[in-house]
């Protein structure tokens, strides 16, 4: 009896458990944060009442919102462009030398290995001004007269959370790009270069639209990862100096847990899920685009 | 198959819809009922739990001796839970002992023991907060006392107090943890905050110990020599709170007070302003430059490196230099913060502090749990572990020979001298007219922090960087207190 | 074509000085004594090679067992999640064409929320299920970005299985359960394991969930255990936190070259959606 059921609706049974988990894990924060964001919900013990889209004026209304959110595209642009840029050369380069690939393979992994507790905490070591290596190898070599500010300079604590992140990201790019590089036909190549077409050429109409497929779904899962990250800056400046790296999670965070206000941390969470599920939609269209020119 | 995937969701749904509509009814009816009972003092917290246990422990209190212990040996099994935030070796050690000990005096009694650092416990107890798992007793700072306490989850330690007599704490302290005649805490250890510099390099220098601010700015302008030595190390990470408690010794010193009584930010009064003004020229005087990003372990690296010559802090310095340069140990001294003028108006005190959870099943085991943290042999042994960083708060221990027969102590009389005076006469950050929630504004969102760093990064005038950050500060105290 | 080949070595030598520097710098680091951590920074090998910070690490905290439970739960957690997933997965490709396009971008979707600010709700739903402070709560939140993360990636496995070779065996007399569990697993297996990998990396990283799900001190990962070291003390503790780092890392890496073959030849599979 189990069986046939089983048997004739394989694929609902299938998918029961994960819908189970996705909408338990995703529909009840959703549907709390809504509900929160209406009102004044305080873990102080308040008693709780309606208080309209006064939570989203709040926010909609202070302009260090703006500043973490111009923050927040400005590190995910940079961190991204450079993983994405810094993993394609990589992934070229890895696929093209013939000698020592598992060994390059695995020295470019190294950055993953690292949790992200160890990655801030390794490299606000090496870029301390007092004792850091960077700045003492520097300042030994008589490149700089004075150390460079790395975390505490407004004009590159930005730059360097950034540069840090693409050093922990380019290994995800750079492995999952090679990967699609090794599906492209050799054939095709070989037939591209019997009809004269130069090398820049044969990247732009073989190499580029068989990686920018997976490339594509890539970015989308980076942007989502990178928009959302909250620890690599918090451990790292906790958003200075200044308001320099605030970004829209540690603004959400500084609203909700150090002031125990889940109405007004929870309507920050629901407009940077506006915010980004603006940008998934946008992406999956050119996706959708891509995909149709790859099958044609 | 798609009809059925749509039931499937319709259904997962509507139940976490469920669960949710639950947790919200459920949780805002809780604390208000029990903030209710907190305000009435001892007797209502073991109406939050009643269990039978404690009702006999509540009717036998007022004629035996000793009914805490009494109903905690009563000799069904009983189970608490004990937060604490002693996660070095030494003091974690003396935990695990001590709570072994406690088990062992009592077999039917067992103690759970989770560690946590104090930067995380903060979120430990906002999420414990939010759904309403928190641990029977647990170590606690004056600010998440008092969130805890307006969340309405404290046990009031005034059956504690009536059991072991008013005299058994040192007054100032318990003074200090207490709101509307309900002691919401226990203080464990007391420190204050003081000035610490090196002798050496003051005399190398030929100077005198800064007397006013002006002494103070000339001396660290003329021992700065970067990178070799600095003058007075100024962290200003907004993950942490140096700068607001700096802030607070400056201007408690001259008497001025950052939240006024009626719970208004005031950091626009022109004596704090002066203090901001103070803290940014110490600043560009003789901090090293990064320090805007420095949290308190690495400022008290730098002094602790023997690289800045003033250093604010309590008595935990002493185990620092110790532990880190031990040949620095006889060339640091403090002194009181003072004001303008040289005036020592104020203090700004600090306590760690032992409560407990007004929704535990044994109320009585929990106070007994606390006074066992304070028989005198223990608790001697305790604050040794961190000499001079650690002060009494029994009235006995602070006055006995035994607490002050340790080397470091004796080594560092003058200073833990003054530390102490600091905790008679000192109030905690922001809580200058009493407990307030709104002193968590100072201490949790950088604001003073930001301020600091507006005015030595865009030379903001300090009027100006006050105004933003005390609109910054009242826009979080009204989150706080609306 | 030589000078290509030329220019890649020379730009793989300057990327694995980038990746591989800062683990040296702390392999290093490590081995420096008690005091030299902090007074010796700017040369790079220590001058007296110490075990000081390993036996100080190992003796004052429970690092180890903190490693241990991290172990245990990262590897429950992705047995768990691959379960999940696979059949999900599985069943999504069966259904093909527009269903799975959509029903793969819900998936994606999923990955939206903030963890920073799913952590508090989450921690009410586990304390509701009366789950807290237990490994099943912590599983269920760490299913959280396992579930997804893994059908995601899997639904562009299964996509390599052709159908006709499970039509074939359903004629021969398998069940349709039956020719997942005997034809298509196997033969994703290599996929199967690479997914598996990035769900174990995922879990073994994660923090904030378990630093508030589980309390009990003993039970604690090593995230939380890291950040114990690094925050629970009045001053830096450098070297402790340098002999951590290298215990975690190191063997992750050792793994990695083991496995570097497979990460790349299983998500080969994924790029020809």
């Amino acid at each position: 009896m189990i069986k046939k059921f089983v048997n004739r609706h394989m694929c609902g049974v299938f998918i029961a458990p994960a819908c189970l988990v996705t909408v338990l894990l995703l529909a009840y924060p959703i549907c709390i944060s809504i509900f929160y964001s209406f009102t004044n919900k305080s873990l102080l013990g308040k008693p709780l009442k309606f208080v309209g889209l006064s939570n989203y004026q709040a926010v909609l209304s202070n302009p260090e919102f703006y500043q973490a959110l111009w923050n927040t595209i400005v590190y995910t642009v940079i961190s991204l462009s450079l993983q994405l840029l810094l993993g394609f050369l990589l992934a070229l380069a890895l696929n093209r030398i013939t000698r020592f690939q598992g060994l390059f393979r695995t020295l470019i992994l190294i950055p993953w290995a690292f949790p992200m507790i160890i990655v801030t905490f390794t490299w606000s070591y090496l870029l301390n001004d007092l004792y850091g290596i960077v700045n003492g190898k520097l300042l030994q070599w008589g490149l700089i007269a004075r150390p460079i500010q790395f975390l505490a300079d407004p004009r590159f604590a930005m730059i360097t959370v950034s540069l840090v992140n693409v050093w922990f990201g380019v290994p995800l790019f750079a492995v999952n790009i090679l990967a699609s590089l090794q599906t492209i036909p050799k054939d095709l190549y070989e037939a591209a270069q019997i009809d004269g077409a130069s090398a820049l050429m044969r990247f732009r109409f073989i190499t580029l639209p068989f990686v920018r497929v997976i490339a594509g779904l890539l970015i989308i899962l980076r942007t989502i990862w990178i928009f959302n990250s909250f620890d690599l800056i918090f451990l790292m400046t906790g958003g200075g100096p200044g308001t320099s790296t605030v970004t829209v999670p540690i603004f959400a965070y500084r609203m909700g847990w150090t002031l125990y206000s889940l109405g007004r941390s929870s309507a920050v969470t629901i407009l940077l899920l506006l915010f980004l599920a603006g940008a998934c939609f946008l992406y999956f269209r050119i996706l959708d685009r891509w995909e149709k020119e790859v099958s044609q | 198959m798609k009809k059925r995937i749509a039931i499937i969701l319709a259904l997962a749904v509507s139940a976490s819809a469920l669960t949710a509509g639950c947790g919200n009814s459920k949780k805002p009816a809780e604390p208000v009922s029990t903030s209710g009972g907190a305000g009435e003092a001892s007797g209502k917290s073991s109406e939050a739990a009643p269990s039978e246990g404690n009702r006999t422990g509540e009717e036998s209190q007022e004629k035996a001796g000793d009914p805490m212990a009494a109903v905690t040996d009563d000799g069904t099994e009983k189970t608490i839970t004990y937060w604490h935030t002693f996660t070095e070796g030494a003091r974690k050690d003396y935990i695990d002992q001590m709570v072994a000990d406690y088990m062992e005096a009592h077999p039917n009694v067992t103690v759970n023991v989770e560690v946590y650092p104090w930067n995380v416990f903060t979120q430990k107890w906002t999420a414990g907060l939010a759904a309403g798992a928190l641990p029977d007793v647990s170590s606690v700072n004056p600010d998440n006392l008092f969130a805890i306490q307006q969340a309405g989850a404290v046990l009031p330690m005034n059956p504690l107090i009536d059991a072991v007599g008013e005299d058994y704490f040192l007054k100032k302290p318990l003074d200090n943890f207490t709101y509307d005649e309900v002691i919401l805490g226990i203080p464990y250890y007391l420190h204050s905050y003081v000035m610490w510099y090196r002798k050496d390099v003051l005399k190398e220098k030929d100077l005198e110990v800064p007397k006013n601010w002006d002494e103070l700015l000339a001396a660290v302008k003329a021992i700065a020599d970067p990178p070799n030595q600095y003058g007075f190390t100024i962290a200003m990470s907004k993950n942490d709170q140096m700068c607001a408690q700096l802030l607070s010794c400056f201007a408690k010193a001259e008497g001025a007070a950052l939240i006024t009584e009626d719970n208004q930010g005031n950091l626009t009064d022109p004596k704090v302003v002066k203090a901001l003004q103070l803290m940014a020229d110490l600043y560009k005087a003789g901090s090293p430059e990064g320090s805007i990003n420095y949290g308190l372990s690495e400022q008290n690296d730098v002094f602790f490196q023997g690289k800045s010559t003033f250093a604010f802090g309590s008595g935990f310095h002493i185990n620092g230099v110790k532990q880190n340069s031990p040949e620095l140990l006889d060339k640091i001294a403090a002194v009181p913060f003072m004001g303008p003028e040289g005036e020592t108006l104020g203090d700004t005190a600090f306590v760690i502090g032992l409560m407990g959870w007004n929704q535990t099943e044994y109320p009585e085991t929990v106070y007994d749990f606390i006074r066992f943290h304070f028989e005198n042999e223990r608790y001697i042994e305790f604050l040794h572990l961190i000499p001079g960083g650690q002060l009494p708060a029994t009235t006995e221990v602070a006055n006995s020979e035994e607490f002050f027969d340790n080397d470091t102590i004796r080594q560092f009389q003058d200073e833990i001298q003054y530390i102490q005076q600091g905790i008679e006469k000192g109030t905690f950050i922001g809580m200058d007219f009493g407990l307030t929630p709104a002193a968590a504004a100072l201490t949790s969102q950088g604001i003073i922090e930001e301020c600091l760093q507006d005015m030595v990064l865009n030379n903001t005038p300090a009027e100006e960087a006050a105004k933003k950050a005390n609109e910054k500060l009242n826009a979080a105290i009204q989150i706080l207190m609306e | 074509m030589k000078k290509g080949l030329i220019a890649s070595y020379l730009i793989l030598i300057i990327a694995s000085i980038f990746a591989a520097g800062p683990l040296l710098i702390v392999i290093c680091a490590s081995f420096k004594g008690q005091y030299e951590i902090v007074s010796n920074t700017a040369s790079l090998l220590p001058k007296v090679f110490s075990l000081y910070w390993y036996r100080d690490l190992l003796e004052k905290t429970d690092f180890l067992i903190y490693v241990r439970n991290s172990l245990c739960y990262s590897l429950l957690s992705t047995i768990l999640g691959m379960v999940i997933s696979s059949l999900a997965a599985y069943a999504i490709t069966r259904l093909g064409g527009k269903k799975q396009k959509q029903l793969t971008r819900v998936i994606v979707m999923t990955y939206m929320f903030p963890p920073i600010l799913l952590a508090i709700p989450y921690f009410i739903l586990v304390s509701n299920l009366g789950l807290a402070n237990s490994l099943p709560g912590l599983l269920l939140a760490y299913m959280s970005f396992t579930v997804p993360f893994c059908t995601y990636l899997l639904v562009s496995y299964f996509r390599t299985v052709p159908v006709e070779i499970e039509d074939a065996a359903r004629i021969d007399g398998l069940t349709r359960p039956g020719v997942f569990l005997h034809i298509a697993l196997p033969l994703v297996a290599p996929g199967l394991v690479a997914t598996g990998i990035f769900a174990f990396i995922n879990a073994w990283n994660e923090f904030l969930y378990s630093l508030l799900i589980i309390s009990s001190g003993s039970r604690q990962t090593v995230s939380v255990g890291l950040y114990s070291i690094k925050g629970g003390m009045e001053t830096l503790q450098w070297g402790d936190m340098m002999a951590a780092s290298v215990l975690v890392v190191i063997p992750s890496i050792l793994f990695f070259s083991l496995i570097q073959k497979r990460i790349a030849g299983g998500l080969t599979a994924g790029a020809d959606r």
